[in-house]
């Protein structure tokens, strides 16, 4: 009787155990977290957008280094004359190639 | 726009040509006051609209012009305009007719917010004085790409790289290696009513077309819309600080802005 009520004890206890087991390892904890897709696609777009902002970044340094070389040529040269500060024009004799009438 | 176009290119013949083309039909669909169907149409039918970009864009100069030269670039004219007669395109209106009706308010208030044009009750938007030089900046941008330009509407032209000899309509000839040309004048676009020689250019304060002692004024300007602009401003008598040729109505020539 009391071998019987043992066997049962320690087959509970084995079953009892191998579900522990089973459950931890179906857990899988030491595997690391499965980003779901869309995180993945987020991951991607953030990824996208750095490169991009490094090229706009790029982009805008030259064009501030190219104003500001720009700004620096036009201090040097004396303002133009108002004849042309409208546009590149003077009166010539040449023949006209088109005219401007009342639109 | 009821106007002949000339493209002249330094480059393959023929080249972009077709790009002119479809960027004056494409404006003139948007920005036209004759086209039922056109967006300033149905800003002007509804009062309010939300604009595409090139109507966003034409309205926002045309309202800086307005605020620069103190109201006398207005492109709240409409009403005044159709009172004078020019109610339809150019080559339509009769060349003479019964008395015309009496002037129009200008100045209606135009409020932009975002892409959201709105405008006062019973103010009406004609964009003729200043579409027409923005398209040929459109244009003449299309077409620098296949070589140095010229692009002509009817007189409001603008020039990309080159040198450009440009007749002034009976005068002088300015070459032009930048920039644009654009000339306004009560020569052109007139036709009578009640026996009284009527234009198209209002004065803003009369709401009538503008009298004084000019024929047409022609101006130099950085694009072809500012040269739209600067040009009706000098023949309504403002002050303007651009290359200039004017032409009084007893056929005398004044070269101002430093043509002289």
């Amino acid at each position: 009787m009391t071998n019987h009520a043992g066997r049962l004890y320690a087959t509970a206890i084995a079953v009892l155990v191998l579900f522990l087991t089973w459950a931890v390892v179906a857990a899988n904890p030491w595997a690391a977290p499965r980003a779901s897709a869309q995180v993945q696609l987020i991951s991607l777009r953030e990824q996208a957008l750095r490169r991009e902002q490094a090229l706009v970044n790029t982009i805008l340094r030259q064009r501030a280094a190219a104003a500001k070389q720009s700004q620096q040529i036009s201090a040097q040269v004396p303002a133009p004359a108002p004849a042309s500060s409208g546009g590149g024009v003077r009166i010539v004799t040449l023949p006209p190639l088109t005219i401007t009438k009342t639109s | 726009m009821g106007t002949t176009v000339e493209c002249l290119l330094d480059g393959e013949p023929g080249a972009g040509f077709e790009h002119v083309e479809a960027e004056f039909g494409r404006l003139e669909a948007l920005l036209s006051r004759f086209r039922p169907d056109s967006e300033l149409s149905r800003l002007n039918a509804d009062g309010a609209l939300e604009a595409g970009p090139e109507l966003l864009r034409v309205t926002r100069l045309a309202l800086e012009a307005r605020e620069r030269s103190g109201g006398l670039f207005d492109p709240t004219v409409h009403d005044a305009v159709v009172a004078a007669g020019y109610d339809r395109s150019f080559e339509l209106v009769p060349s003479d007719g019964p008395s015309a009706a009496a002037g129009a308010r200008c100045g209606g208030g135009i409020r932009i917010e975002g892409d959201r044009i709105e405008l006062e009750p019973g103010t009406r938007l004609d964009l003729g004085g200043i579409a027409k030089g923005y398209t040929v900046d459109r244009a003449v941008e299309l077409l620098a790409v296949h070589g140095p330009c010229l692009v002509n509407a009817g007189g409001d032209l603008a020039v990309r790289g080159g040198s450009w000899p440009v007749g002034v309509d009976g005068s002088v000839t300015l070459e032009l290696t930048r920039g644009a040309i654009a000339t306004s004048g009560r020569d052109r676009r007139r036709w009578r009513r009640g026996g009284e020689e009527l234009h198209h250019l209002i004065d803003p304060a009369t709401g009538r077309p503008a009298e004084n002692g000019l024929l047409r004024v022609t101006v130099v300007a950085d694009s072809a819309a500012e040269a739209e602009v600067q040009a009706k401003i000098a023949f309504l008598g403002g002050e303007v600080d651009v290359p200039r040729v004017l032409v009084t109505a007893d056929g005398r020539t004044t070269l101002a802005g430093g043509l002289e």
